[in-house]
């Protein structure tokens, strides 16, 4: 690859896969016939999407393809290499958003607290974990709650939110997690876990990857050694999660667990996670069901019509669902 | 869509959605992303040239500051600055700005409804995006003519709004944005005499000529948010915060001015269950509609109103 004689031709060469060419194109937001434009000069990229196509070339390859580009765009790459291998700079989560949470979670009417909050905590956790944009996504998986004496079965994904190639609020990736998942493994086994590199054989851990995500880290949410899930982020880059951005995973986290109930909590003895179907069967699955479930309950005779019963309407239904996936 | 507190029926801070509240900032976040994701992207109208000859922008109304972050991230070449009402908002962008490194994005707090506290010839680009909410009908000529001063020649001023927050086949939702817009309009905050919409876009482009900018155009957007669409999900979750959170004010309204039709809470809460329930259904359809309009200034000179 170093022999290409233009930025172009080792684009050529590095999406002549059209696997590889659409997972990069999946990470840009851009249709991968963009991407062919590109490499054959039919078009020319804006500013942004060079700055993440360079972050999606392999490390090594990196260097090459900025040197080349700077022959066409002078200047271009000042300072770019250095930028993309230093590791992302981490702050602190800033004071000022622990004292929006906590008046929130003082304010905010019952009935939205726990959604507005886990929404207010994920957008924030997004922009922080990764404020070049290179591609992330998070989710709160949280044990649902079983029914009667029965253990906790399943983990619940039913909020997340994305960068590119993610989707914004990752409406796709509603579904229920079992042993089969690096989420569940973490609640149970009570700290947090990265994994470097997705694509390498011989992980230890268990984990269901989306076809761009390439580095995983999951942190328990846990509160006076009983555990309400996890809170999960995925990344688009190889060797994503450093130690400081570990431990502001982990910072989150930490933070989710202030925003929930008591009885949210489960000591771990009285969870025994089942196996669930790949997020594609379940995907379908649960685009039918959802609705029609809650639908029933709401129109039965006799529902109560506060908004409070949507959200305990919205449980039931998660319950249902989890016998029918339960495998 | 937040309203404006001098016109607060009952006085004290009148923003329909409580612009402290960690529940709004959530839902105003989203949107924003919805909004420009739906949009086609920040600038979807300038042209790549138009765009290269922006330094500093002006966003008013800010809020938690969505839309100015994802331009000085887009655009690092150029200085951001976002100005709200709001301190809370204010501070949370700021921090918002700070984790992601954004030095070049801004935050003031500043009321778009009074002098903006920036010298003349101060901006490249303003933008406003749905702010019709807490601006006065009769405010807005005032604050565009504002806009002209901070304008360099040249310089681009683009607003973005829309008359209804959604047209459906739900009837109560619809009952619930009637019910909306009558508080609004009882408020002075809708051009439509009927008070059934805002009525803003249609007065967009009259209002950019009034206030001297030229060359405006117009592109509308639609966004289909139906069952089954990309952002019904999105709209469905910002529809349940947007409804919940405007009670109060649809509330108020009604006890300042009790012979308008506004029916109690008992009611309004059937309606917002009947509405989550609708929008549930197989065959529920909905379509939200925008339009920007935009322009230039030319004339160096302040318009002769």
């Amino acid at each position: 690859m170093e022999q290409a004689g233009d930025w172009r031709e080792l684009l050529r060469v590095y999406i002549a896969s059209p696997q590889e060419r659409l997972r990069v194109a999946n990470v840009l937001g851009v249709r991968p016939i963009t991407l062919a434009r590109w490499a054959n000069g039919e078009s020319l990229p804006r500013q942004r999407n060079l700055h993440q196509l360079i972050a999606a070339f392999p490390p090594a390859d990196r260097a090459t393809f900025i040197a080349l580009l700077e022959r066409d765009m002078p200047g271009f790459g000042a300072g770019l290499v250095e930028e993309l291998e230093e590791p992302v700079e981490v702050v602190d989560i800033p004071v000022e958003f622990y004292r929006r949470v906590l008046q929130t979670r003082a304010t905010a009417p019952g009935s939205l607290n726990r959604s507005s909050l886990c929404d207010l905590i994920l957008q924030q956790a997004l922009k922080h974990l990764d404020p070049h944009r290179l591609g992330l996504g998070i989710s709160i998986a949280r044990c649902l709650p079983p029914t009667n004496d029965e253990p906790v079965r399943s983990l619940l994904i039913d909020m997340g939110r994305g960068s590119a190639p993610w989707e914004p609020n990752m409406a796709g990736e509603t579904m229920l997690l079992g042993v089969e998942s690096l989420a569940a493994y973490v609640v149970i086994s009570g700290y947090l876990v990265a994994i470097a590199n997705l694509q390498e054989e011989g992980n230890r851990y268990p984990a269901s990857l989306a076809a761009w995500e390439q580095s995983v880290a999951a942190a328990p949410i846990a509160w006076e050694g009983r555990v309400a899930g996890a809170f999960v982020v995925s990344s688009t880059q190889i060797n994503y999660f450093t130690p400081q951005l570990q431990q502001l995973v982990s910072d989150y986290a930490n933070l989710i667990a202030l925003t929930l109930h008591p009885e949210q909590f489960y000591d771990p003895q009285h969870i025994r996670f089942g196996l669930f179907p790949s997020q594609q069967e379940q995907g379908a699955h649960i685009a039918v069901r959802f609705r029609q479930l809650l639908l029933e309950i709401l129109k039965r005779p006799g529902t109560s019509q506060q908004y409070i019963g949507v959200i305990q309407a919205e449980q039931l239904v998660w319950q249902q669902i989890e016998k029918e996936l339960l495998q | 869509m937040t309203m404006h507190p001098e016109t607060n029926p009952g006085g004290g801070n009148s923003y329909v959605n409580d612009p402290e509240s960690g529940a709004e900032m959530a839902r105003l976040l989203d949107q924003d992303r919805t909004l420009t994701a739906c949009m086609g992207g920040l600038l979807p109208e300038l042209s790549d040239i138009e765009q290269s000859a922006v330094d500093e922008v002006l966003d008013i109304g800010c809020g938690p500051g969505g839309w100015v972050q994802e331009m000085a991230f887009a655009y690092p070449q150029m200085q951001v600055t976002g100005i709200d009402i709001s301190q809370a908002m204010v501070e949370y962008a700021r921090a918002q700005a700070r984790i992601q490194h954004l030095g070049n994005a801004h935050f003031e707090v500043m009321d778009a409804r009074q002098p903006l506290a920036f010298p003349d010839a101060s901006f490249d680009l303003i933008n406003a995006r749905t702010i019709a909410g807490f601006m006065l009908t009769t405010v807005w000529p005032e604050l565009l003519r504002e806009c002209h001063r901070l304008l360099r020649p040249g310089g681009i001023l683009r607003l973005t709004e829309t008359d209804s927050w959604g047209k459906t086949n739900s009837l109560a939702f619809e009952t619930l944005i009637d019910l909306s817009y009558k508080a609004a309009w009882l408020t002075g905050h809708c051009f439509d005499p009927g008070g059934h919409t805002f009525g803003v876009t249609p007065m967009l482009t009259y209002l950019l000529k009034q206030a001297g900018i030229q060359d405006v155009s117009e592109r509308a957007y639609a966004i289909n948010f139906s069952v089954g669409a990309r952002v019904y999900k999105a709209m469905y979750e910002n529809v349940r915060v947007f409804f919940q959170l405007m009670q109060p004010f649809v509330l108020k309204a009604r006890g300042a001015f009790p012979d308008a039709g506004i029916p109690d809470k008992e009611e309004l809460d059937r309606l917002y269950n009947q509405m989550q329930i609708e929008m549930l259904e197989d065959d529920f359809v909905g379509i939200f509609y925008l339009l920007t309009a935009w322009g230039v200034k030319r004339d160096p000179s302040p318009p002769n109103l």
